[in-house]
């Protein structure tokens, strides 16, 4: 949808995705590096162009692009499927070059709890993405199910593990992400543009 | 390369990671899923104050393994 969030910390920006960003968008969806563990996407960037018009006339679907402060993106997330105080939080790519997947999560969570006022949010990460599935746990998102054959990539059919956090928790991830967050910064700040 | 320094840095490893270490050979970071980005910047953070050192965003993006912390060390202090 078409929103006008935007939420700036540790050197990182979160702000509204725009049609300007369908072709980056497109890149780092179909990079091999990136992509092995998300939904596919069509190669036809046209196609890609035509959802994003979609995305932006849809509701309840909060969907952003993650920059530094310079204005170079470094990857997308988002938080869609927005019902009864729930939402879940995904499209969540970044360049694995830039340290700053504590801050973005930490800015998506910010959104989620202090602006968009919600309860819960949840996540769905492929089983075999071992080290996201890992960084979930590590962030202390608690693990409420497994979604059988959640997702199909290139004919082949995974579990999808599903974590949650509720708002009362959040505080206590809050703390967990800010020394990260903020080393994050500094590195930042000493050269990654 | 300095065998007390190395076995150092693998037991930091093994203690921030939460994770036994098979042995003090060379730890690859894509051979242990819980070496996320989460733990990879606690892990330089643990390494910065223990040793009073700082990493480059180069050098942390371009850690992969447990003999590339104890070479930057190595050389930082």
């Amino acid at each position: 949808m078409s929103h006008t969030i935007v939420v700036e910390r540790f050197g990182i920006r979160l702000r509204p995705i725009t049609m300007d960003d369908a072709d980056f968008i497109h890149r780092l969806r179909r990079s091999p590096e990136l992509s092995r563990y998300i939904g596919e996407i069509d190669a036809r960037l046209e196609v890609h162009r035509l959802w994003l018009e979609q995305y932006l006339q849809s509701k309840d679907d909060y969907y952003f692009c993650i920059e530094l402060l310079s204005g170079k993106p470094i990857g997308t997330i988002s938080i869609y499927h927005i019902k009864g105080g729930k939402g879940n939080w995904g499209r969540w790519i970044i360049s694995p070059s830039v340290p700053a997947a504590p801050a973005s999560v930490w800015l998506i969570m910010h959104i989620a709890f202090n602006i968009l006022g919600l309860s819960e949010v949840y996540s769905n990460t492929v089983i075999n993405n071992a080290s996201v599935v890992s960084f979930h746990d590590n962030c202390g998102f608690v693990r409420t199910g497994i979604e059988q054959n959640g997702l199909t990539i290139r004919g082949i059919s995974y579990d999808m593990v599903i974590h949650s956090v509720t708002r009362d928790i959040w505080p206590i991830i809050q703390g967990k992400l800010e020394k990260p967050a903020a080393l994050a910064e500094r590195l930042l700040q000493e050269g990654m543009d | 390369m300095n065998d007390n320094l190395h076995t150092h840095i693998t037991t930091i490893v093994a203690e921030v990671l939460n994770i036994e270490l098979p042995s003090l050979d060379n730890q690859l970071r894509s051979q242990i899923p819980s070496w996320d980005s989460l733990k990879h910047i606690e892990l330089i953070l643990r390494l910065e104050e223990q040793f009073q050192v700082r990493f480059s965003s180069r050098e942390v993006a371009e850690i992969q393994s447990t003999d590339d912390l104890v070479q930057i060390i190595e050389v930082k202090s």
